[in-house]
């Protein structure tokens, strides 16, 4: 078995130690730096359309996260570690050309963006430590990401972020439709192209 | 929605700090986004009700009463007089319901709350109304735990 945070800890893009510094213009509503986590699924491109609105509003800048938090211990059975490595690298690449087709066709060019691919295996845990580290003032995101449920009203990443965020949080809820179209309560949304 | 141009920030507060903290928040945001204020105060059950039985109309008028001096009182310390676009005191045992109502007939675009960190029982961390406001609220909701210096402060 590989010891999957050890590799975690290797490819990680960002170091995740938790820093004591405290967002300064949180407390005072000042927001300059916003931060939206993106896993692609329609609720959280539903998060990242009304952190642009908002960003447009308030002039701020917005710092776009995608996490990769199942690559290494999906692979890890299949291929060993040098190799694994490369397919990672691989993933993140496209990743990287996701969220750079997401900026060219959501964000434009009027609002100041910034895009990052972590890896890490928690995600709520990535989420808080990249907003304290990038010193965002908020984080906008949906209630529930690729894996949520749609009966579980809030998922749990969302949730643990909230609990977890030094900085405010603003959750998106996604529309009534969404609720009643999609019987098998999977808020499925893989718009990436 | 808010089909108007002005925005509407929805503030929810029981008159406690952490209200309180979730108020100066959305006051300052507010200022930011050219948007105005609506404020609302749910009694969430009576203590005459509990001790009096049925024929409590007098003592409920008084608690509406008090409870609007103080939501009165709130909106003078957060300082929120001039953005003030409704306040609001309403009685229903479920909190939440109250706001999510508030919410639809003042075209809320968002409301913002503080939430409190209280470690150690984490299925009470947010507080156990907020929590379900983040379920049933239709517009995005905005969450304000409590800051390191708060934390130290308490």
């Amino acid at each position: 078995m590989i010891p999957v945070d050890q590799v975690a800890c290797t490819l990680a893009t960002k170091s995740t130690t938790p820093d004591s510094m405290s967002p300064t213009g949180a407390s005072r509503g000042l927001i300059r730096r916003i931060l939206v986590p993106v896993d692609f699924s329609r609720t959280s491109l539903r998060g990242l359309d009304h952190a642009i609105r908002l960003a447009q509003r308030l002039d701020a800048e917005l710092a776009i996260v995608h996490i990769l938090d199942h690559v290494i211990i999906d692979s890890a059975y299949y291929v060993p570690l040098t190799q694994q490595m490369e397919f990672d690298q691989q993933v993140v690449v496209d990743a990287r050309k996701d969220l750079a087709n997401l900026i060219r066709d959501k964000v434009g060019t009027e609002i100041s963006c910034s895009t990052e691919v972590l890896i890490y295996p928690h995600t709520d845990v990535a989420i808080v430590d990249h907003a304290v580290k990038s010193n965002v003032d908020l984080i906008v995101m949906g209630t529930h990401g690729r894996e949520g449920l749609a009966h579980v009203f809030l998922g749990s990443v969302t949730e643990s972020v909230i609990r977890k965020s030094t900085c405010p949080v603003l959750v998106v809820s996604p529309p009534m439709e969404w609720a009643a179209e999609s019987g098998n309560g999977q808020v499925v949304g893989s718009e990436s192209s | 929605m808010s089909r108007s141009n002005t925005m509407i920030i929805l503030v929810p507060t029981d008159f406690s700090p952490t209200s309180a903290r979730g108020m100066a928040y959305a006051r300052d945001l507010a200022k930011r986004l050219n948007a105005r204020i609506a404020v609302i105060h749910v009694i969430d059950h009576h203590p005459a009700q509990m001790r009096f039985g049925a024929s409590h109309s007098v003592f409920e008028d008084e608690i509406v009463i008090s409870a609007r001096d103080a939501l009165e009182t709130a909106i003078d310390c957060a300082d929120v007089r001039d953005l003030l676009y409704k306040a609001c005191v309403e009685v229903d045992p479920s909190p939440e319901d109250a706001i999510a109502r508030f919410a639809t007939a003042v075209g809320a675009d968002m409301i913002v709350m503080g939430t409190h960190g209280r470690t150690g029982v984490p299925r009470f961390f947010l507080g156990s109304v907020a929590e379900e406001v983040l379920k049933s609220a239709r517009c995005p909701v905005l969450t304000i735990g409590p800051t390191r210096e708060l934390h130290h402060a308490a």
